[in-house]
């Protein structure tokens, strides 16, 4: 699926329609470079899931934990070296956990997923491409 | 003496005063929400209803793996914090062992089994004789398949515990038959008190270490490979 979007708030909206078909267990990974919109269309997916917090970027805290309808984990694996890392951060209680996984810059942890939806995020002059798959 | 003892090492949380090798109390929660948010009220609740303070505690334990990675480490900062306030011994109990303590008085092989995802399992086997254990599987992780056909060849009764044995309750019953037994599912959650108990045994016969965390780290590496 595609969608283009003019604005960041075309992209929120992008995310909330995108959120309302996601349940428990699933994992999205998104893609794009930095100021794309990762961050933006996540906080679509976020209202779509009445998410207490809106979502920040994680850059720093690798992880962010947002309580909801069901619980939104909201992931940014830049800053991971290595595949053991993602040992460190407990991906796992995560990935079989109770919530949703949203996953900026999942390159690291692509290994161990099987079964995602992959959001790929581009410029397209002033505005933004979105596709969506099913992986 | 009187041993507190705490166990997050898998989804349930438990907490267990023990005195003399008597249970004095225990309370156990499963599931739970996060333990972090959950086993301080626990040890809490659990004191108060025995009109205990943590000064009243002599020694303090908890089981330090293999198990949840967040929960080993909020079990295992729990107790340090609560025994070097009191400048206390605080001891480290093997998960598997405390599991497997709760049927040691069957004679006989127990298996603990706790889920590390992807079809694998930490595990260990022990043989109960007159409540004496032995060793015959060192704690390890593995495939649940792998491990299940090594235990098969045994030819021998085995108990099964742990969170994950209903998870893998056919596989177990294909690969076992008869000689695969599972107590109720009930049973299979609350280890805290037998991690005070042998916490006692080895603060007594002084042969324990300050608790460290004994995590059994996957390699997600060698996933790759395989």
């Amino acid at each position: 699926m595609v969608i283009k979007c003019k604005n960041a708030e075309e992209t929120v909206e992008a995310g909330f329609k995108f959120g309302q078909s996601l349940k428990q267990g699933d994992i999205v990974c998104l893609t794009g470079d930095l100021g794309a919109g990762k961050t933006t269309f996540t906080k679509g997916i976020a209202k779509a899931l009445n998410s207490i917090y809106e979502p920040v970027s994680p850059t720093f805290n690798i992880v962010n934990e947002y309580p909801g309808d069901i619980p939104v984990y909201h992931f940014d694996l830049y800053r991971l070296e290595t595949e053991n890392d993602l040992y460190s951060i407990d991906i796992d209680s995560y990935l079989y956990g109770n919530g949703i996984c949203v996953i900026e810059w999942p390159e690291i942890a692509l290994d161990l997923l099987e079964d995602y939806y992959a959001v790929r995020i581009s410029y397209d002059g002033e505005g933004r491409i979105i596709e969506t798959e099913r992986i | 003496m009187k041993v507190l003892a705490i166990d997050t090492s898998t989804s349930s949380a438990s907490a267990a005063v023990v005195s003399d090798g008597r249970l004095l109390g225990e309370i156990t929660l499963n599931p739970t929400k996060a333990h972090s948010q959950i086993i301080m009220p626990v040890i809490e609740k659990l004191l108060a209803q025995l009109e205990l303070t943590a000064r009243d505690i002599d020694i303090f334990a908890a089981t330090q793996g293999p198990g949840s990675f967040t929960g080993l480490r909020v079990g295992i900062s729990t107790v340090k914090g609560l025994a070097d306030a009191q400048d206390k011994p605080v001891i480290g109990v093997s998960t598997m062992e405390a599991m497997s303590h709760m049927f040691g008085f069957c004679n006989g092989y127990i298996c603990t089994l706790i889920d590390a995802r992807r079809n694998q399992v930490y595990f260990a086997l022990y043989q109960y004789v007159d409540g004496n254990i032995t060793t015959v599987m060192e704690p390890d992780v593995e495939d649940i398949s792998i491990l299940l056909s090594k235990l098969s060849c045994l030819n021998k009764q085995i108990i099964f515990t742990g969170d994950c044995v209903e998870k893998f309750v056919d596989l177990i019953k294909s690969n076992m038959g008869s000689n695969a037994v599972m107590p109720m599912r009930a049973y299979c959650v609350s280890t805290a008190t037998s991690a005070a108990i042998l916490a006692e045994k080895m603060y007594l016969k002084k042969e324990y270490k300050r608790i460290e965390p004994d995590y059994m780290i996957k390699a997600y590496v060698d996933q790759e490979n395989k």
